[in-house]
C-alpha cells in the first residue's frame, strides 16, 4: 500500500497548487447534494475516488437524460446530471454490502483524508464504519454524515430525499400563489442547502486539522440546515404567534413587484419599486404606454400601490404584453428600477454575463460515452489570482479499478480477478442495443420540456463525439 | 443523560472557527447570514456599522411583538448574532485609518455594497490586500464585480427571476414563483461562507489572501442541475407544471392536500410501486398501468384522482411514520408551530434560547450542521448599535480621551 503523509501540506513543500491538491476523499454518494458538493471539491484540486456497488449505481446514472435521447451502449456513463455532479471524479466499484467490499474500504481509508457518505444513519453504524471507527483507522480523518435529519433523533433513519423534504422544511408554508397550496420551487432545493453548508463544514474541518492534527465527523442533516435560512420567520412565530402566509411573488419587507408576461411565448420579467421615488417612476413607465387603466386616480405613494397591489399588477401585465421582453425590461431599467428577464435554460447558456463568469463550462467528455464537448454547471464564485476550472470529465464507472486496487491497495492482478469473480468489483458488460429516454415528442407531451430546439448544438458550439474540433 | 443533551454542548466549546478575526462590513440578509454562521462557529466577528442609522436591516420588519425599533427587528436579531457591534464613519479620513488598523489584525473582510463602492471608500482590494497580503476579501453583491451586468440593479425578486429558477416554478398557465422568505439572500451567505472557508484553509497553508466574488444571481443559478443538462444534452427547455392536479401532475413528488394539510409522496424508480399501494390503501392505485414511470407519465390523471382519494383519508403525521415503516419518502408541509414543537428537532436539541435585552430569552434556530467536539453556539446576541465600539477600539491601543474625541467629530 503506497503510504500517503497525513498532511501533505505540512511535509515542508509548501508548493502552491489549489487548495484542496493532495487530498483523498472516498466518495460514497449518491443523487444530488454530496455527488455535486464532492464534484465541486474536484475543481479545487482534490482526488475524489466515487464508490459505487455494480449492484447499486447511484439512481443520476439511471435516470435517462441521454445525450439527444440515446444512451449508447453504456448508458450509465452518460446522463446530463450525472455529468454536471460528477465531473473531476474517479470511479470504481466496489460491493459494500459484502464483508471483503469493506474491508478493502478500510484499507483506502487507511489513504484518505475525507470519507463522505449519505446512508442512512444506521447503515455506517451497522458496519462498524461510523467515525470512531474511521479514525481508529485513519487518524485525523474528516467525516461527512449527510442525512435527512441529522444523527440522533427518533426520524433519524427516516428515509429521505431533497423533493420531498423540501416541504417538511417548511419553506414552502411561505411559498406559493396567494391562497393557494404550498409550492416548491427550483428542483430538491434542500439539496443544494445541504451541500453548502457541507462544504463549509470539510473546509472550517481542514483548516483545523492543519493546525491541530485533528479530525472532524460533520454531522449535516439537511432539515436542520433549511430551518436556519427561515430565522426571521420562525422569530416571527415565537414572538408574535405570526404562522405566515404564501404571496407568490411578493413579500413584506419590499415594495411593489411583479412577473409580468409579454409578448412572446411565455416570456416573462419581473420588477420592484421600494421607494416612493421608484414607484413614481414604474407607473411613469406604463403611463407613457397608454395602455393603463386605474379606477380614480393612479397610486401617488408606495404605500398606496402597496395597498393597491391587484390593481397595479392588472396596468403593468397590460403594459407588459404590449412589449418584448427585452423592450420592457429596457424600459424599466431605463427608468432606474431593478428589472430583468425571467431566464431559461438556453437564455442562460446564452447569457453573455454567464459566459464572463465562466458559470458553464465546456468540458469534453470520455469517448465512448457519445456525449462529445458539452457545456456543464461550473461554480459561482470566482477569486482575484486564480482561475478554478473542472479538471476532467464524469468518470466511466469503474474506470479507475486498476488505479485504486492495484496502486493505491497494492493488490496482484489474481487478487483482483478474484475479486471480480466474487463481483465485489468489476465492470458493467456493454449492452447490445442502445437504451433510448423517452422522445423528444413524449417529453413535450408529458410537459417534462416546454419547448425543443433543434437548433442548441450549433449554439451552444457542442461537438458531437468523433467530430474534429475546431 | 438525555439525547439533546448528548447533542449539544454545554457549555459552548470554541468552534471550528475559533481565532480567526472578521471585519463584517455586510448589509441586510446575505452578508450578515455568512457571517453568523462564522461567528456562531466560533470566529470574532467585528459588525462595523454606519453611526446613528446601523445596518439597514435594523429597520425590516418583523419586529419583536411588531413595535418598530432599531434594536427589535427580527431579522437583524436572527442574523447578528455571536458577534460583536461597532459604529464607524468610513467616509472620514480617521475612521478609515481606523478600519485599516483594524484589517491589520483580521483574517478576513466580508462585503456586500455595490461593486466599485469599497475602491471609492479607499479600503478598496488593492489597499487591503497591500496593508495585509495574507487577508481574505469576500465580496456578495447582485451579479458579481465582473461581467455586463455588474452595475445593474437588482432585487431578491429580479435575482430569482434571472437566474433561472422562476421560469420552472409554479404553474404554467399563471406567473413564474419565487420562493418564499429571502432564500436567495440566505443562499449567497452560505455560499460566501463556504468560499470563505476554503480560503482560509489555503491562507493557514501559506498562500497570500485573495479577493473572492459572489454573485447571488449565479448561486441560485448553479442549483439548477436538471434544467441545465436538459438544454445542453438534448435541446430540451423544461416550463412550469401543467395546471394538471393544481400543478402536481399525477400528483407524485409534489405538494398534495391530505386529510389535515398538506404532503408530499415521492415514489423512488428502484422502489417497487406496491409500497404506494400499501401505503395508501386505495384500490383504485393497485393498476399496472402505474408500475412504471412512463406509464405514470401517461395515465397522470386517473393517478392523480386516486392518490387524491387515497390521500384524503389520512393524516400528515399518520402518512409521515407510515411512509418511514414502508421506505417510502414523504414530505409534510410545516409551519412554524410544527417546526418549533417538532419531536425530532427538540430530542436533538436543535433550538437555542438567546437572551437579548430587547427580547428577553427567545427561542432561535440552531446549528445547521452540526460539528461534535469543535461546536457551536451562540456566543452573545446580536450587539446593539455601537455596543462594542469602546471594547474594540480599546483593544487596538486607542484612549477613552481619543474615543471622545472621536465621537464628538462623529466618526464613532
Amino acid at each position: 500500500m503506497t503510504a500517503t503523509p497525513m498532511n501533505p501540506l505540512r511535509d515542508g513543500s509548501h508548493s502552491f497548487g489549489l487548495p484542496l491538491a493532495g487530498i483523498r476523499v472516498l466518495d460514497l454518494t449518491s443523487v444530488w447534494a454530496m455527488p455535486y458538493a464532492c464534484g465541486v471539491l474536484t475543481d479545487l484540486g482534490a482526488e475524489v475516488i466515487k464508490i459505487e456497488g455494480l449492484q447499486r449505481l447511484d439512481t443520476t446514472r439511471e435516470a435517462g437524460l441521454y445525450p439527444d435521447t440515446n444512451g449508447g451502449f453504456e448508458p450509465w456513463n452518460n446522463p446530463g446530471t450525472y455529468s454536471v455532479l460528477n465531473r473531476g471524479k474517479r470511479s470504481i466499484t466496489l460491493n459494500m454490502a459484502s464483508e471483503r467490499g469493506r474491508e478493502l474500504f478500510r484499507e483506502l481509508v487507511k489513504t484518505a483524508d475525507i470519507v463522505v457518505e449519505n446512508y442512512t444513519a444506521r447503515v455506517m453504524r451497522n458496519w462498524q464504519l461510523d467515525y470512531d471507527h474511521l479514525k481508529e483507522l485513519r487518524p485525523g480523518i474528516i467525516m461527512v454524515s449527510n442525512t435527512g435529519y441529522g444523527h440522533g433523533g427518533p426520524w433519524e433513519s427516516y428515509p429521505v430525499q431533497g423533493t420531498s423534504l423540501e416541504a417538511t422544511t417548511g419553506i414552502p408554508n411561505f411559498s406559493g400563489y396567494p391562497g393557494g397550496r404550498p409550492w416548491t420551487i427550483g428542483q430538491s432545493y434542500p439539496d443544494f442547502v445541504a451541500m453548502w453548508h457541507g462544504l463549509f463544514g470539510v473546509m472550517t474541518a481542514l483548516r483545523r486539522r492543519t493546525l491541530t492534527g485533528e479530525g472532524q465527523w460533520i454531522d449535516l442533516g439537511m432539515y436542520s440546515a433549511n430551518v436556519a435560512l427561515q430565522g426571521e420567520a420562525m422569530l416571527d412565530y415565537v414572538a408574535n404567534g405570526r404562522l405566515g402566509e404564501r404571496m407568490g411573488n411578493r413579500d413584506h419587507i419590499n415594495g411593489v413587484q411583479g412577473a409580468y408576461q409579454t409578448a412572446g411565448d411565455d416570456q416573462w420579467m419581473v420588477v420592484a419599486a421600494a421607494t416612493d421615488g421608484e414607484w413614481l417612476a414604474m407607473r411613469g413607465v406604463a403611463d407613457a404606454s397608454g395602455t393603463l387603466a386605474w379606477t380614480g386616480s393612479p397610486p401617488a405613494t408606495l404605500a398606496e400601490a402597496r395597498a393597491r397591489h391587484d390593481e397595479v399588477d392588472e396596468v403593468l401585465s397590460a403594459w407588459a404584453a404590449t412589449l418584448s421582453r427585452e423592450a420592457a425590461v429596457e424600459a424599466m431599467r431605463a427608468a432606474g428600477l431593478p428589472a430583468g428577464p425571467c431566464n431559461d435554460a438556453r437564455d442562460l447558456l446564452l447569457d453573455p454575463h454567464m459566459k464572463v463568469r465562466g458559470v458553464y463550462e465546456m468540458v469534453d467528455h470520455f469517448p465512448g460515452t457519445g456525449t462529445g464537448r458539452r457545456p456543464i454547471i461550473g461554480r459561482a464564485f470566482r477569486l482575484s489570482d486564480e482561475e478554478i476550472k473542472v479538471s476532467r470529465p464524469a468518470p466511466k464507472l469503474g474506470e479507475a479499478n486498476d488505479y485504486v486496487f492495484k496502486e493505491i491497495l497494492g493488490l496482484s492482478d489474481s487478487e483482483f480477478d478474484d475479486l471480480v469473480a466474487e463481483k465485489i468489483t468489476g465492470t458493467k458488460e456493454p449492452l447490445t442495443e442502445a437504451p433510448t429516454g423517452l422522445p423528444i415528442d413524449a417529453l413535450l407531451g408529458v410537459r417534462r420540456i416546454r419547448v425543443h430546439d433543434p437548433d442548441y448544438i450549433e449554439k451552444l458550439g457542442i461537438v458531437q463525439e468523433g467530430a474534429t474540433p475546431d | 443523560m438525555t439525547l439533546a443533551n448528548e447533542l449539544t454542548s454545554s457549555p459552548p466549546l470554541p468552534g471550528p472557527m475559533a481565532g480567526l478575526r472578521v471585519l463584517d462590513l455586510t448589509r441586510q440578509i446575505a452578508g450578515p447570514y455568512s457571517t453568523k454562521l462564522m461567528a456562531d462557529y466560533g470566529a470574532d466577528v467585528i459588525k462595523i456599522e454606519q453611526r446613528e442609522v446601523g445596518d439597514p436591516s435594523r429597520h425590516l420588519p418583523p419586529y419583536f411583538h411588531d413595535v418598530v425599533d432599531a434594536e427589535g427587528s427580527l431579522h437583524f436579531l436572527y442574523l447578528n448574532t455571536s458577534k460583536r457591534g461597532i459604529t464607524l464613519d468610513l467616509k472620514s479620513e480617521r475612521g478609515r485609518e481606523i478600519f485599516l488598523d483594524l484589517a491589520r489584525t483580521a483574517d478576513v473582510v466580508v462585503e456586500n455594497f455595490r461593486p466599485g463602492v469599497m475602491e471609492e471608500m479607499g479600503i478598496g482590494w488593492e489597499t487591503l490586500h497591500a496593508i495585509n497580503p495574507r487577508l481574505v476579501l469576500t465580496s456578495i453583491s447582485n451579479f458579481g464585480q465582473t461581467g455586463p451586468y455588474r452595475d445593474l440593479r437588482a432585487s431578491e425578486l429580479v435575482e430569482y427571476g434571472m437566474s433561472g429558477v422562476m421560469t420552472i416554478s409554479g404553474r404554467e398557465d399563471r406567473s413564474p414563483l419565487k420562493h418564499g422568505l429571502s432564500q436567495g439572500q440566505y443562499d449567497a451567505g452560505a455560499y460566501a461562507a463556504w468560499v470563505t472557508a476554503m480560503m482560509l484553509l489555503w491562507q493557514v497553508q501559506g498562500r497570500e489572501g485573495q479577493w473572492v466574488d459572489i454573485s447571488i444571481m449565479d448561486v441560485l443559478s448553479t442549483t439548477l442541475v436538471l434544467n441545465e443538462p436538459y438544454y445542453a444534452w438534448m435541446g430540451g427547455i423544461q416550463g412550469r407544471r401543467t395546471p394538471a392536479g393544481d400543478g402536481t401532475g399525477n400528483g407524485l413528488a409534489d405538494i398534495m392536500p391530505c386529510a389535515d394539510g398538506y404532503v408530499i409522496v415521492q415514489h423512488r424508480q428502484q422502489e417497487p410501486w406496491a409500497n404506494v399501494v400499501a401505503l395508501l390503501e386505495e384500490p383504485e392505485l393497485d393498476n399496472d398501468l402505474y408500475t412504471s414511470n412512463e406509464g405514470r407519465m401517461l395515465a397522470s390523471e386517473t393517478l392523480y384522482e386516486a392518490l387524491k382519494k387515497g390521500l384524503s383519508r389520512i393524516t400528515k403525521r399518520e402518512l409521515f411514520e407510515k411512509g418511514a415503516k414502508l421506505g417510502v419518502l414523504i414530505g409534510i408541509a410545516q409551519d412554524p408551530a410544527d417546526i418549533l414543537n417538532c419531536p425530532h428537532l427538540n430530542a436533538r436539541g436543535y433550538f437555542v434560547d438567546v437572551d437579548h435585552p430587547t427580547t428577553g430569552p427567545m427561542k432561535y434556530p440552531g446549528a445547521p450542521v452540526r460539528m461534535p467536539g469543535t461546536g457551536w453556539a451562540v456566543h452573545r446576541p446580536a450587539p446593539l448599535l455601537g455596543q462594542h465600539t469602546d471594547e474594540v477600539l480599546d483593544e487596538l491601543g486607542i484612549s477613552a480621551a481619543e474615543r471622545a474625541e472621536l465621537r464628538a467629530q462623529k466618526v464613532i
